[in-house]
């Protein structure tokens, strides 16, 4: 008996040692925690349970048989956030450097599996060279299995990558198609080829860092949600995303005591937007002063910023939150933007998050760049994703809605419940000074020089008190509510309740098929 | 809102800009370029532009105290990366902004250029380029580049937008043109200037020459240096301050 205990716990420390001390010290070195510690970090104390530490790969080509490390070079497991299920994997970079082969990707897919039975979240954490050449066409084989769970799993749990080390080749798709991907600094890369390949192929000279690390993905190509400094803030944000979201997609998201707003917040929120409708404001600063206090988790926070996209809470129940931002090119939106907010709000609409529009919209940008980079696809994706959407949507027009930007944000026609107004809202075709330009084109230029000014300001003024207001939307039912800024909080907490039980049985189908 | 082009990558946003502006640019309008193939400093240096910083210009016309502009542009872009960042920069004469941190290192964020040309109606205009080292990592030190070289999300610990950074910082070009209207304005510009300038008491070079030690700015934006002979005013020359000075 105690020899076959013996054996257990000689076998049993060995699948905790990776890939040796030698390789542990040199990762440690580097300022990256472990597989582990990462996974131990994520989970509430003591609740991460680990899976398949005795899985060995069975490759005897180019040596590989002599080298098996216990577990593969992935850690597997399930585990406790804030005392919710949620399942995890993390690559061990100290085994193979994390490359990919049949039994490691096999345990991926078999600690997807039971996330996707359980109903919990999957949580990546990716640190990995890629495939393992000495495994061939049995690591490709991985890696589609992998993506085809992770297609699978998509809208049923939330699945989240974290990218602390590399991820490059194929492997990419797996965060790509992921819900989340959060990059740490500077260790998190990643690129479909390297700068070597850049280099062979187009001329160009890169770094690693500058073609596929966290700034790169976060402020350029919108590929990482969230950039962190460290491996041990991942985990953190990790968590506080995991916070807002239910388990699958059956389940409400979590309700917590709801905390206040900032004390003075209803009487600044009329200054803090300018009636002037090309003056410039910020609009975290409205989202802050009606959301829970301190409640905002802001997702692509350096990306396509004209638009403001995140999580919240509004008297304790999670939403999602998207804003026009006229701080950045006047809150227009364009092909990023429209992107990021369609996402955004297909996953709100996957995960049963309500969500709360404010709008300040001038239009789409106008320039070549927009029109042939394919605006006309890329905007229908945020008009075709609200349309869609079956959640609580509501409403809040602080400013401008102008033209088709208009109906795009969420507007009554696309089927928004509750489409509020600030007495301060322009709900028109387009601003003054370019309808009177169309329509009174004839009279000014027929006007002497002398005259010409003064009509113009004229034409203009009238425009503008006749169209630029919420009243003519309010007429037609467009908008249910014209409130005094001061109120918004309480109408959309009062929204909220009443739309809590929301159904909205659509035709069945297949699924649509949204402009991609 | 006032015209911009956009552009993936350009020889240079300032050439364009020019062209742009003797042809009548309005007031505030701005090229942006993600790269530039032929990214202009100050002299006839270049100004290395790999994907990851922000490179804009922007038409300000009119403008006048063309002496105090690239002083004016930086110090109003540093109050601006103050409060929305929280990094503290200081203005190195004539037209670079430094991050200076707790132990006392210096590092380039940010150049300015300033370039003046004639529009159509006779209208000076001056076209303000502004190159932010935004997002990192940023290139290793290379022969005759004296200062390291720091990037913003660096100095903050995240990623940072460039559409925003974009924003602010044509603003603060507006700003700094707007204040230097009269001349009261002007002398509030300068001592604003004054209290971030760079290298105080510190050796500098002119033309590589050792020339004396900064003792501060004249009240038409030029740097003063303490001499053997005395007060010297320098309004123009390749002037180091300090470190590789």
């Amino acid at each position: 008996m105690s020899e076959r205990f013996d054996r257990w716990n000689v076998l049993r420390r060995a699948t905790r040692e990776g890939g040796g001390k030698e390789r542990v010290d040199r990762h440690r070195a580097a300022g990256k925690m472990t597989a582990r510690e990462r996974l131990e970090a994520f989970f509430d104390p003591g609740t991460f349970t680990e899976f398949d530490a005795f899985v060995l790969h069975r490759v005897d080509k180019f040596g590989l048989s002599d080298r098996r490390v216990p577990g593969d070079g992935v850690v597997t497991g399930w585990g406790e956030v804030d005392g919710r299920p949620v399942c995890a994997f993390a690559q061990d970079a100290t085994v193979f450097g994390g490359a990919l082969g049949e039994a490691h990707a096999g345990k991926i897919v078999k600690v997807m599996e039971t996330a996707r039975r359980a109903g919990v979240p999957i949580i990546g954490l990716n640190d990995s060279g890629g495939a393992r050449i000495q495994e061939g066409v049995m690591s490709l084989g991985g890696y589609g299995e992998v993506f085809f769970r992770n297609v699978l799993l998509s809208g049923v749990v939330p699945q989240l990558s974290l990218v602390l080390g590399p991820c490059a080749g194929g492997a990419v798709y797996s965060p790509a198609i992921t819900d989340f991907v959060v990059m740490a600094k500077p260790a998190g890369q990643m690129f479909i080829t390297g700068p070597d390949v850049v280099r062979a192929v187009t001329g160009e000279e890169v770094t690693m860092e500058a073609l596929g690390g966290a700034d790169a993905h976060g402020g350029l190509s919108g590929v990482s949600h969230f950039t962190v400094p460290s491996d041990r803030e991942a985990v953190a944000l990790a968590r506080r995303l995991l916070g807002y979201l239910p388990l699958n997609n059956l389940e409400d998201p979590p309700v917590t005591d709801p905390l206040p707003p900032p004390a003075s917040a209803a009487g600044e929120l009329l200054r803090l937007v300018p009636e002037e409708a090309g003056t410039p404001y910020d609009v975290h600063e409205v989202i802050a002063r009606l959301v829970d206090l301190g409640s905002f988790l802001e997702v692509h926070a350096a990306w396509a910023t004209n638009i403001v996209v995140g999580f919240a809470r509004l008297d304790g129940r999670p939403i999602g939150v998207v804003a026009n931002n006229p701080a950045v090119l006047a809150g227009t939106l364009d092909i990023n933007a429209s992107t990021k907010a369609a996402r955004f709000v297909r996953f709100c609409d996957a995960f049963n998050l309500p969500l709360v529009t404010l709008v300040d919209v001038p239009g789409f940008l106008p320039g070549v760049a927009q029109e042939h980079g394919g605006i006309i696809r890329h905007g229908a994706k945020l008009l075709y994703a609200y349309a869609e959407a079956t959640v609580p949507l509501l409403t809040v027009i602080l400013r401008k809605a102008y033209g088709g930007a208009y109906d795009v944000m969420c507007s009554k026609h696309l089927g928004g419940d509750l489409n509020l107004a600030w007495p301060t809202a322009e709900i028109a075709v387009m601003g003054a000074e370019g309808a009177v330009q169309i329509l009174f084109r004839k009279e000014i230029e027929t006007a002497t020089p002398a005259e010409r000014e003064a009509l113009r300001a004229r034409l203009t003024g009238e425009y503008a008190r006749e169209f630029l207001n919420p009243y003519l939307a309010a007429e037609r039912g467009y908008i249910d509510d014209v409130i005094d800024p001061a109120e918004t909080r309480a109408r959309l907490v009062a929204g909220l309740r009443i739309l809590g039980g929301k159904r909205d049985e659509r035709p069945g189908r297949k699924h649509g098929n949204i402009p991609l | 809102m006032a015209p911009r082009e956009f552009y993936e990558e350009l020889p240079s946003t300032q050439d364009r800009a020019l062209a742009w502006a003797r042809q009548g640019a309005p007031d505030g309008s701005t090229v942006v370029a993600r790269r530039q193939s032929q990214g202009r400093g100050r002299g006839d240096r270049t100004w290395a532009s790999p994907p990851g910083g922000l490179y804009l210009s922007v038409v300000l016309r009119p403008a006048g105290a063309l002496g105090l502009l690239p002083l004016a542009i930086g110090a109003e872009i540093a109050g601006s990366f103050a409060e929305r960042y929280g990094v503290r920069l200081r203005l190195k004469w004539p037209n670079d902004l430094l991050a200076v941190d707790a132990g006392g290192r210096t590092r380039k964020l940010a150049g300015i250029l300033v370039d003046v040309v004639m529009g159509p109606e006779e209208v000076p205009s001056a076209v303000a380029g502004i190159g932010v080292n935004a997002l990192g990592p940023v290139d290793p030190p290379s022969p005759g580049v004296t200062l390291r070289a720091v990037t913003l999300s660096e100095l903050t610990g995240t990623a940072v937008a460039l559409d925003r950074l974009e924003s602010e910082v044509a603003v603060s070009s507006l700003r700094a043109r707007d204040a230097l209207r009269g001349p009261a304005g002007q002398a509030s510009v300068l001592a604003r200037c004054r209290g971030l300038l760079y290298g105080r008491g510190e050796p500098a070079t002119v033309d590589g020459v050792p020339s004396g030690v900064v003792r501060g700015l004249g009240a038409d934006g030029s740097l003063l240096l303490h001499t053997d002979g005395g007060l010297r005013s320098v309004l123009a020359g390749d002037v180091r301050v300090g470190v590789g000075a």
